[in-house]
């Protein structure tokens, strides 16, 4: 898009307008200065940041500038020009260094919003994206929860991510309605967007509760570094790095960058003992490059349901059904579960298996074809995608007993959601699952020897009076919701960092 | 306009001088109009500077599609296409010759 100069130097006029308080504190000063334009007012604020030479201020005025949100390098730039600047010259070297910023920004005619001493989470991936499977359904029951109870602003990511943004309407059904709202007809042309308009945290807490896509990694980093926001984390696991055989390399390589802003930021709250101890393990090491640990809290998820507008219903008197929920991937194991499956079908055991969830295309390809070479021999498995929580509640409620023997997991929600539906799990023995398991319920196996797992499935498939013991065992586990995991990741991340008003 | 020395005194009567509340006066208004004047470069400045980052940006993001990127070579031959008939073969092998020298040199290889 074109613009005029006329366009372009209101725009950041408007734009500076709305950062000077935060620099400026002085009221009649500001007022003179407005009065004055946008080059007076710019040259004032060069010249307060350049005496206070704080890194906050250098981040504000460079997104003020700019609309866009520097890198680390470029904060580091900015400030060292300012500071070697002679008095009179401060002006231009400023512009010199912040051009590069200017020339990557998306637009410079977007208006700004400053979000002072407030809290602002960053929920980019569940509001332009239908994947629903564990760091979304954590995200969207929390964030249902959250919103309208507390003091929050929801954010996404301008295109380029060059800054942040409030989220439309759609984008704030998706995090907050999931099981309500609607997808509009994708025919139906949509409304143009006007001029864009960027939310900028100052002094506020940032929350990070989903993994930012690689493109965001080094601008969230820098916000954590320099911008004086206090940026906190759900911690979910650190498989990509410490079980990285078990995923692909690029999810790897996605992880090691989200650790750059792991180590910058000020709190994490991991979702289980497990994932906490990796968190804290990272954070420890963080020593060695001179930088304060991180704290990590431990605010486990619930045993709680998916939220749906139905209450679910059993079917019929088919065969047994054995679920399988969770993405597709061989982390997961639910190779495993086909291997076991198959012997126990050649020993002549009636029952049926269903997988739930999504998964990449170099995994779930291979893993159809074996689906339907068993369904060739006349075995009763199939593979549900893209569902709905109706239609997964109405699965556990089915099931006889559901598996889940993941190799490595930071939480395993699965199991969770099955004894909050009274269903026994069979699970791996260890980490987070194996916590899980402590309350009961739960027939705990070694997911990389096979025969236990088929050893297990036999023993749920013909024992109906151990399925009525381990029914019994949910019964009595201590109930935790979402409604109190909501509660607690508020109190133990987000008032911690200063910026909330606790209701 | 004369300094103001640290001898004036506000309540002589000069009929000749300007009094210094007068002098002030209008020291106040150069100084306000110098301002202006400061503050007016200062958003000249910032203008240039805004336009120039706009056109530049708008450079950078062509220059950084795949299309453009995959043309590259096929621009790189259409100079030299043109250069042939311009200036003749030899004149642009010499050209293309010192350039890659150039750029080799540049790059330390």
């Amino acid at each position: 898009m074109s613009l005029t100069v006329e366009e372009l130097t209101d725009s950041a006029f408007e734009r500076l307008v709305a950062v000077a308080p935060y620099i400026l504190r002085d009221p009649a000063q500001l007022a003179d200065l407005e009065s004055r334009g946008s080059g007076a007012l710019l040259s004032a604020l060069i010249e307060d940041v350049r005496h206070s030479g704080r890194n906050d201020q250098v981040w504000l005025l460079s997104v003020g500038l700019t609309g866009s949100f520097p890198l680390p390098d470029q904060v580091r730039s900015a400030r060292r020009s300012l500071l070697l600047a002679d008095g009179d010259l401060a002006f231009i070297d400023f512009l010199e260094a912040t051009f590069g910023l200017a020339t990557g920004t998306e637009s410079l005619d977007v208006t700004i919003e400053v979000v002072h001493r407030g809290v602002v989470i960053d929920v980019d991936f569940c509001a332009t994206n239908l994947a629903h499977t564990g760091i979304q359904r954590v995200v969207r029951q929390t964030m249902s929860r959250w919103y309208g109870e507390r003091d929050i602003t929801l954010v996404g990511w301008s295109p380029h991510g060059r800054s942040m943004r409030r989220l439309n309407k759609l984008e704030t059904s998706r995090v907050t309605e999931w099981n309500t709202y609607k997808e509009p007809d994708p025919s139906v042309p949509r409304e143009e967007a006007g001029r864009a308009h960027i939310v900028v945290p100052f002094e506020s807490t940032v929350v990070l509760p989903e993994v930012p896509a690689p493109y965001l990694c080094n601008v969230l980093a820098s916000l954590a570094e320099f911008s004086g926001n206090k940026v906190g984390l759900v911690g979910y696991d650190a498989i990509p790095v410490v079980s990285a055989e078990t995923v692909p390399p690029a999810e790897t390589e996605r992880f090691v960058n989200y650790l750059s802003i792991v180590k910058h930021s000020h709190r994490v709250a991991g979702i289980s003992a497990a994932a906490t101890e990796d968190f804290l393990g990272f954070s420890h090491a963080l020593r060695a490059q001179g930088l304060p640990p991180v704290p990590a809290v431990e605010v486990s998820l619930p045993i709680a349901l998916p939220d749906s507008a139905r209450e679910p219903q059993a079917a019929g008197s088919a065969a047994p059904l054995v679920l399988c929920v969770g993405s597709q991937e061989p982390r997961k194991n639910q190779d495993a579960v086909l291997f076991a499956s198959e012997l126990l079908w050649r020993e002549g055991l009636d029952f049926r298996v269903r997988f739930i969830g999504g998964g990449s295309l170099w995994f779930t390809q291979g893993f159809d074809q074996r689906i339907k070479a068993l369904t060739k021999k006349g075995y009763d498995v199939e593979v549900w995608r893209g569902v709905r929580d109706e239609a997964l509640l109405a699965s556990y409620a089915e099931a006889r007993f559901s598996i889940f023997p993941s190799l490595h997991e930071g939480y395993g929600l699965p199991v969770a959601e099955s004894l909050a539906m009274g269903v026994p799990v069979v699970t791996s023995g260890y980490g987070s699952t194996a916590e899980i398991a402590v309350g009961g319920g739960c027939v705990l196996i070694d997911p990389r020897d096979e025969m236990t797992i088929v050893d297990a499935m036999r023993s749920l498939l013909v024992d109906s009076e151990r399925i009525d013991v381990l029914r019994s065992e949910i019964a009595t586990r201590p109930s935790r919701s979402w409604d109190d995991y909501a509660d607690e990741l508020w109190d133990g991340l987000v008032v911690p960092l200063g910026s909330a008003v606790n209701v | 306009m004369p300094p103001i020395e640290p001898g004036d005194n506000p309540h002589a009567e000069t009929p000749k001088k300007l009094t210094v509340t007068e002098r002030l006066k209008q020291s106040e208004a150069e100084r306000v109009r110098l301002q202006r004047e400061v503050d007016s470069l200062s958003e000249a400045a910032l203008s240039k500077w805004l336009l120039i980052a706009h056109r530049e940006s708008s450079h950078v993001a062509m220059t950084q599609t795949v299309s453009w990127r995959i043309t590259k070579p096929l621009r790189a031959v259409r100079i030299v296409q043109r250069r042939v008939a311009e200036v003749g073969v030899v004149e642009t092998a010499h050209v293309v010759a010192a350039t890659l020298q150039r750029r080799r040199k540049s790059s330390g290889k």
